[in-house]
């Protein structure tokens, strides 16, 4: 039971990663990366919705009709999607409208829904939770990081601080629509490149250990 | 008429949802392997896109302005949208089967498509009036039309091209959406709004 | 017909009860967004109008004599100034916060302490002129702002060759201590490269220069336009002569690869200046 639980949160941070193996709310993930701040403000929003509705739905799991399940999940995100543009706007401004049009569009982030759909609705809330909370993480430091590779090359800081030269050239392309598709395909494609490694690794590793239980016998 | 014109070209070309405003990402990527089916995509998209433009308008100008419920705005979006799209598709199921053949697939993707409410929230935003609104979800759905048929060509041309391992598929793909949003960087001096 | 029955009670008990939490979430947030929005505006008009303790909001309705100019667009407003005088009954009841209605200015402490609420944001924009002849219009204000100053001009840029329209929005009187007219500081839209640029601009007119400029909002590119919002930008118009010819480029440098933007706030000051400045004569404030 504590592996599966420990399994349940992992895998949302690397295993099946929403944004960089599963390919899915690529929008904010493109959108509000220009600065590693932002993209952990987006992140820490994603967290709040995801894990609310997550587990409100699981508790209401089975209360719900199963055909009115679809528009009775997204009034639900919904709602918090809104909690969450009020409190922004509220105490953290600046950070809102760098964000702008992203949050509410948060309610339509397939990530959301399709946690509600593929996990919250069959589980428990303690389980819906633990998930919900390992794919939220899994988002922040996929846009976190995205964040501070664009802030890094397209203005040599990160968080703010200066870490490059100031008289070193920054790529502002970075800062632009194309660097957002470059940096993310080129994320995606290293994240890749680490899993094959990894796969013929263990691959190796399985042989060797076969070949020595050969020789040993 | 100008701005009408200013509205529709901006949105096809200057401020491409897809490919500058970054909405609509995930049709863009994942019905962009053929051409005709990211035309059936595009045209779906836009016909939703006017229908819930102008319904979304008629509700912020009818109900939440006067009423003074603009805390209901995304929730009445997207049910909004959600609901048109079952219309829709129960419509076109019982009047025009050809229609729904060709586009029937498509419409449950729609309502999770970003573009759709993110250009309802963006037209009121700008409080643009009805027909304003009518011609900027025209323009954007074009554009969305254009975006996912170009990188339809593109990608039908690249099945035979030599690409590493790790970039194959959405690493590839991303990266000629770059391209392209490079590219139309260029129009982005075209019009000044 | 039991089922659909049930579908429909469900559905109707999750709209009620997700409306309902946000309604009551929009009622504890707003006035705290307002208050935050309200102090920050507070804070950059002192800002900009280092001289100035305390500030009011100056209207062209207020002023005997009303220009050409502001007469067109002040006919809308005949309906605020209505229900203006409707609400001088309420100032006097003191609904209004008493000191702010006295003095004509609104408290610079309490406004940049951010406990401004609701009430006294509204008469913080009371005008002296109307105070004075016991129309405070706490409503017409409210509303009124967006069309009471606007006073759009099509002022063509001559040196860029394009058309910059100046949308000037408030226009403040920033007093100092003894209550003489210290600095103005007026909000005006740029059209920008990215949209609306919105700054503030502190002006003394007695000098004849601006005393400082700051950017509340815009949309421009990170990295190229959006550092108009970086003081080494922002410092060359600090004691600025009001007759220099804000052209980019010559009396303005530009920022690198964000000609536009630069062009936008320089010359768009420039033209609001002219406006402000015919408008506060009129006024008898210059």
């Amino acid at each position: 039971m504590q592996t599966s639980i420990n399994r349940e949160f992992l895998k949302g941070l690397w295993d099946e990663h929403p944004i960089l193996r599963l390919l899915i709310g690529m929008c904010p993930t493109l959108a509000v990366t220009t600065a590693a701040v932002n993209g952990l403000g987006m992140g820490l929003s994603v967290i709040f919705v995801l894990v609310c509705s997550s587990v409100i739905i699981s508790l209401i799991r089975n209360f719900i009709p199963n055909q009115v399940r679809i528009p009775c999940f997204i009034m639900i995100i919904a709602t918090f999607t809104t909690i969450i543009d009020m409190v922004l706007a509220a105490y953290f401004p600046a950070l809102h409208e760098v964000l702008g049009l992203f949050i509410p569009l948060i309610v339509v982030n397939c990530i959301i829904l399709g946690r509600a759909e593929a996990f919250a609705c069959k589980n428990p809330p303690a389980r819906a939770f633990i998930d919900a909370l390992g794919m939220g993480l899994g988002v922040t430091w996929g846009l976190t990081f995205i964040g501070a590779i664009r802030e890094i090359m397209g203005m040599g800081t990160v968080f703010g601080l200066q870490i490059v030269p100031e008289t070193a050239t920054s790529w502002i392309i970075f800062l632009l629509p194309p660097g957002a598709f470059f940096t993310l395909g080129i994320v995606v494609g290293a994240m890749n490149h680490i899993n094959h490694v990894m796969e013929r690794r263990r691959q190796q590793t399985v042989r060797s250990a076969a070949a020595g239980q050969a020789v040993q016998g | 008429m100008t701005s009408l014109a200013l509205i529709f070209v901006g949105a096809v070309l200057v401020n491409n949802f897809v490919l500058v405003r970054f909405l609509g990402i995930c049709p863009f990527l994942g019905v962009s392997k053929q051409l005709d089916t990211a035309l059936g995509m595009g045209m779906a998209t836009t016909f939703v896109m006017v229908l819930s433009g102008a319904a979304t308008w008629l509700v912020e100008n009818y109900i939440l302005i006067p009423y003074g419920l603009p805390f209901l705005q995304t929730l009445s979006y997207i049910l909004i949208i959600a609901s048109l799209v079952q219309v829709v598709e129960m419509f076109l199921q019982k009047t025009s089967p050809g229609l729904y053949r060709a586009l029937g697939i498509f419409l449950p993707l729609i309502t999770t498509n970003c573009a759709v409410l993110g250009l309802a929230l963006m037209a009121t935003q700008q409080s643009y009036s009805l027909v304003e609104t009518i011609v900027f979800a025209l323009g954007t759905g074009g554009g969305f039309t254009l975006a996912l048929a170009a990188m339809a060509g593109i990608r039908e041309q690249m099945e035979f091209a030599d690409i590493p391992k790790a970039l194959q598929g959405a690493g590839i793909s991303l990266i000629t959406a770059g391209l392209m949003s490079l590219a139309f960087m260029g129009f982005s001096g075209l019009i000044s709004m | 017909m039991r089922d659909s029955l049930r579908l429909v009670i469900v559905l109707t008990l999750v709209a009620a009860l997700s409306g309902g939490i946000l309604a009551y979430t929009w009622d504890k947030i707003t006035p705290i967004i307002d208050a935050n929005n309200a102090a920050a505006l507070a804070d950059s008009i002192l800002e900009v109008m280092p001289g100035a303790v305390s500030y009011e909001i100056w209207t062209a309705e207020a002023a005997s004599s009303v220009d050409a100019d502001a007469t067109a667009s002040g006919t809308a407003d005949a309906d605020t100034t209505a229900s203006g005088t409707a609400d001088a009954g309420a100032a006097a009841t003191g609904t209004v916060d008493a000191d702010a209605t006295a003095s004509g200015t609104v408290d610079a402490d309490a406004a940049t302490s951010g406990t401004v609420d609701a009430d006294t944001t509204a008469s913080g924009t009371v005008d002296t002129a109307a105070a004075a002849t016991g129309a405070a219009d706490a409503d017409a204000t409210a509303s009124g702002t967006a069309d009471a100053d606007a006073t759009a001009s099509g002022s063509v840029d001559g040196t860029s060759g394009s058309s910059l329209v100046a949308t000037i929005h408030e226009i403040y009187r920033g007093l100092d201590a003894n209550g003489k007219t210290a600095a103005v500081a007026f909000v005006v839209d740029a059209n920008g490269y990215g949209g609306t640029i919105r700054m503030i601009v502190g002006v003394e007119p007695a000098a004849r220069k601006l005393t400082q400029i700051k950017v509340l909002e815009h949309a421009e590119t990170p990295g190229l336009g959006a550092r108009i919002t970086e003081p080494a930008f922002l410092r060359q118009f600090e004691n600025k002569s009001i007759d220099d010819a804000f052209a980019a480029k010559q009396d303005v440098d530009a920022i690198a690869g964000a000609t536009v933007s630069t062009i936008a706030v320089a010359s768009t000051i420039k033209s609001a200046l002219t406006e402000v400045e015919t408008e506060l004569r009129a006024g008898g404030a210059w």
